[in-house]
């Protein structure tokens, strides 16, 4: 990893206005995002300085897109009537950022919104569609029909290469960094409301916040009842002591199974799902990996007691899948 | 000379403007020159495309997770070190990439480096994330390094890099 430095003198808010535009030469708008996010800035009202940037016909669609991002972060759900205004923008990017973002801080409220025909691509569409879904369990819409994209699962053999895992409890410290990295993108989540584990896969540390809400008797009666988000796993940084939040656990009630746990991406691609049942207040569930590029095969087991989610399996070293550019 | 190859893969390339690709072009030669002061050539650079369309939103990246994710999805299935070129990359940080990067790009965890396009100062970027691809960590007591964690630095390689770099599987005899 390799950051940018900025000279002191340029960290001041009129600097970082024009920077956000692109009019400071050595201050890239991608940089002055992150500054005006993160310093202190006395004086200044950063969600009016981010919406003032998606606003501006001067800015390019990417640096405007991002700011859609960050003024999710930094208003959260006092952003909610700005993000439906800017479901309409013109530029695809800005709209579908706004979409994502309704997903994540809106209420039902939002839903017609998100409803209405819209001109745009694939991929406003595909982020309209997701944050109906996202809404639905995070409010537990039992009427709201869920649209996940279609997947196919793919079976896990043990050999050589393959990684054992298993949860366990983090430290105090790296289960608050987690639950920061968790809150700063989904700033309606309850840090005091969450069970966390971890698990070691190879090189990665997964941190997985289980809201309290969904264990135990009562638990296990509000999953089988309606669509919920009884988790979201984040990831360590690879270098630094930050985490991000990249695994929303999407569950619902199933006919055949019982209860189905679909563990999607931000932007709503799955990437595992988990099948089992309830005897009840326990449950024992199933995981595999869906056959998406980039996802090694995995096979692990879910237990689930009031005060206890113990995973526990084998991913495969490599992904089956893969995806290759075109050659220019 | 033993040598290093890279593929140059645009994010969202439609983005890409002419300028751009003098950026890109003038990245690549500070890397070239830079890899040559310690016996290392660069050698084959490929170029690749993925669309905005084909992006799924990550043309911008918001975070390193999302950075990660990018190189999880997409592989160039060569023996060179894929590089992810970003128009933007959100906040301070300007390329990611996994210490000791793995041979096999279908490996679990990031296997590619991600690079944002930040003018002048693209060169060193590339040249840092590729050098951490190849086994060089950060170096903090040193500004005139490449491998400072910031940029940016003095770009200088040290022949003890040079040899670290010599031992990665991506080396060409």
């Amino acid at each position: 990893m390799v950051r940018v430095d900025i000279p002191e003198e340029d960290l001041q808010p009129a600097v970082l206005e024009q920077a956000l535009v692109g009019r400071v030469a050595h201050v890239p708008a991608s940089v002055a995002l992150g500054l005006v996010a993160r310093i202190d800035l006395p004086s200044v009202d950063r969600a009016a300085l981010f919406e003032q940037t998606v606003a501006s016909a001067a800015a390019e669609p990417n640096v405007r897109a991002a700011a859609v991002r960050m003024l999710m972060r930094t208003a959260g759900s006092a952003g909610v009537a700005s993000f439906v205004r800017m479901l309409d923008a013109a530029e695809e990017r800005i709209a579908a950022a706004a979409a994502a973002a309704l997903g994540q801080v809106g209420t039902p409220d939002c839903l017609p919104a998100l409803k209405r025909e819209r001109q745009g691509g694939p991929l406003l569409q595909k982020r309209m569609a997701f944050a109906r879904t996202l809404l639905a369990h995070r409010y537990g819409l039992v009427e709201e029909a869920v649209s996940l994209p279609a997947f196919e699962l793919q079976a896990a053999t043990r050999s050589i290469g393959t990684r054992g895992f298993e949860s366990g409890r983090p430290g105090a410290e790296r289960r608050q960094r987690a639950l920061q990295g968790i809150k700063a993108e989904f700033p309606a989540f309850e840090p005091g409301e969450q069970h966390v584990f971890e698990i070691q896969c190879g090189p990665r540390l997964l941190a997985v916040a289980v809201d309290r809400r969904f264990t135990g008797a009562y638990g296990a009666e509000a999953l089988l009842d309606k669509p919920a988000l009884p988790a979201i796993v984040a990831y360590k940084d690879l270098e630094y002591d930050e985490y991000h939040p990249r695994l929303l656990a999407l569950s619902r009630p199933h006919p055949e199974h019982g209860l189905e746990v679909v563990l999607t991406r931000l932007s709503g691609d799955p990437v595992y799902v988990a099948r089992g049942r309830f005897e009840g207040e326990r449950g024992e569930l199933e995981l595999a990996s869906v056959q998406a590029p980039g996802v090694p095969p995995v096979s692990a087991s879910l237990r689930l007691s009031p005060i206890e989610v113990a995973i526990s399996g084998f991913s495969e070293g490599k992904a089956t899948y893969t995806r290759s550019p075109q050659p220019m | 000379m033993p040598g290093i190859s890279i593929n140059i893969i645009r994010v969202g390339s439609e983005q890409f403007t002419p300028a751009d690709e003098q950026t890109i072009n003038t990245a690549i030669d500070f890397m070239r020159t830079t890899y040559a002061t310690v016996g290392l050539s660069l050698r084959r650079v490929e170029h690749f495309a993925i669309t905005t369309a084909q992006a799924n939103g990550r043309d911008v990246i918001d975070d390193n997770g999302e950075a990660e994710t990018l190189t999880d999805e997409w592989t160039v299935s060569n023996n060179a070190v894929d590089v992810f070129v970003v128009k933007t990359y959100v906040g301070s940080v300007a390329g990611l990439s996994p210490l000791g990067g793995p041979c096999d790009k279908n490996a679990k965890g990031m296997d590619g480096t991600v690079v944002e396009l930040l003018g002048g100062l693209t060169g060193s970027i590339l040249a840092h994330e590729v050098g951490h691809y190849l086994g060089l960590p950060h170096i903090t007591g040193d500004s005139s390094n490449l491998m400072f964690p910031s940029v940016p630095n003095g770009g200088r390689l040290s022949t003890a890099q040079g040899n670290t770099i010599k031992s990665h599987c991506f080396i060409e005899p």
